[in-house]
């Protein structure tokens, strides 16, 4: 780690330019969070580095504006009624554990494969669950709407009803969101896996989320909202970690915080508007979008490392900058969703009364 | 709300014109300055969280009806 202490000294210099920049896609990236419990993310961590942030101090800073963030979101979305403080303490906890050993996994990568095996790593990883939980969470989404059943309340799958039913002594613990108990020894490998994809991908909701609805049951608006305490746990306790190591840039953390909460206070005003079947909506088009930016940097690392494909410069440069944009877009896509959400029932509700 | 406001920019320009010396002090870290960055985020995140809460409160912005209840 002294070698990162190193790289931390380039804190760089910031002119209003910049400042106003990572504003705006702290705005865009709070709004989605407020909203769906996480995203945001895997727009900032780039947008960073493209100004000449050294890439783990982007990370840490990230980290550093996304507890204090997801603490003004869970305490917001908690007076809406949608939040489970102890099932976001629970996930959180062995989600830290799952970002501690992530995080060790890829500096293994990094070690053996170097930045382009590590980074092909991540595309990899982002490709794979995106594929697979995205793909779920869309399809139920269309499914729900398809069937007309928007309205109705949600109904949890055979596998969270199957989890509910099973006891093991010693390791149940009741949880609102659900009310019933479940095992322990079910939410801690959850928790561990949202953490694992936090370290890896930076955005651990994209797992714990669905794993909250899917797996045990909770409404997908209680999900999106608990995920916030998860992120707040996990949050904190990497920022202590990478501040120890002098990675965390304060001021690149508290500019994007400046426009993150704005962004945040709306995404969760927006949640009081929707139909719980929206936060599916929202999320799953995110991941998809942003399956496909991955999916263009596959071959770009995979040329690095002279594996399959052999391109130029300028191609590998024009597939990062399509990548950047394409996420920018599903950012921009996730935030038009939320606004609109909010303009309709606005209206909506204006019209009732 | 103009107390907040005014409170939030005053964090702001005091973080923004002593760039130097977090550009100099933060990046070499000790027990110290990691509570003082965890309690920057924390003073942060409780002052502009109400000053943004507030913000669009007054702009109209506010929760439906049923969750006001």
């Amino acid at each position: 780690m002294n070698d990162l202490v190193l790289e931390a000294s380039n804190f760089i210099d910031l002119n209003v330019a910049e400042i106003i920049y990572l504003f705006v896609v702290g705005f865009v990236g709070g709004l989605v969070s407020g909203f769906i419990g996480s995203g945001g993310a895997f727009v900032l961590t780039p947008a960073m580095m493209g100004i000449g942030v050294p890439a783990l101090v982007a990370v840490a800073s990230n980290m550093c504006h996304k507890f204090p963030k997801a603490l003004v979101g869970a305490l917001k979305r908690a007076k809406y009624g949608q939040v489970d403080y102890k099932l976001g303490i629970v996930v959180g906890i062995s989600a830290e554990a799952g970002v501690l050993y992530g995080a060790h996994i890829q500096e293994s990568i990094k070690a053996t494969f170097g930045e382009a095996g590590s980074n092909l790593y991540v595309s990899a990883a982002f490709v794979l669950v995106l594929a697979i939980v995205g793909g779920f969470v869309m399809r139920d989404a269309i499914k729900t709407y398809r069937n007309g059943t928007i309205d109705e309340k949600e109904v949890k799958t055979k596998l969270a009803q199957w989890i509910q039913t099973i006891n093991i002594p010693g390791t149940m613990v009741y949880f609102k969101s659900i009310d019933a108990k479940i095992s322990v020894l079910f939410t801690i490998p959850l928790g561990f896996a949202t953490g694992l994809l936090a370290a890896t991908i930076a955005v651990g909701g994209f797992v714990g989320v669905p794993s909250m609805i899917y797996v045990m049951g909770v409404p997908s608006l209680m999900a999106s909202a608990t995920e916030l305490v998860v992120a707040f746990v996990m949050g904190l306790g990497g920022s202590i970690k990478y501040a120890l190591h002098g990675l965390v840039d304060i001021r690149l953390a508290m500019i994007i915080l400046a426009g993150s909460l704005f962004g945040i206070q709306l995404g969760a005003i927006g949640t009081t508007y929707v139909k719980p079947f929206m936060i599916k909506v929202v999320m799953g088009s995110i991941m998809i979008i942003v399956l496909l930016s991955r999916l263009l940097m596959v071959p770009v690392y995979m040329s690095q490392l002279d594996i399959f494909f052999d391109l130029t410069e300028k191609t590998s440069s024009l597939l990062s900058k399509t990548s950047f944009a394409i996420m920018i877009f599903a950012l921009a896509v996730g935030a038009f969703i939320v606004l609109f959400s909010i303009w309709k029932g606005k209206k909506e509700e204006e019209a009732t009364n | 709300m103009l107390i907040q406001g005014s409170v939030v920019f005053f964090l702001y320009y005091a973080l923004m014109t002593k760039q130097e010396v977090i550009i100099n002090e933060f990046s070499h870290p000790d027990f110290f300055k990691t509570v003082l960055i965890i309690g920057i985020a924390f003073l942060f995140s409780f002052v502009h969280g109400k000053f943004t809460h507030n913000f669009w409160d007054v702009l109209g912005f506010e929760a439906s009806k049923k969750y006001q209840k």
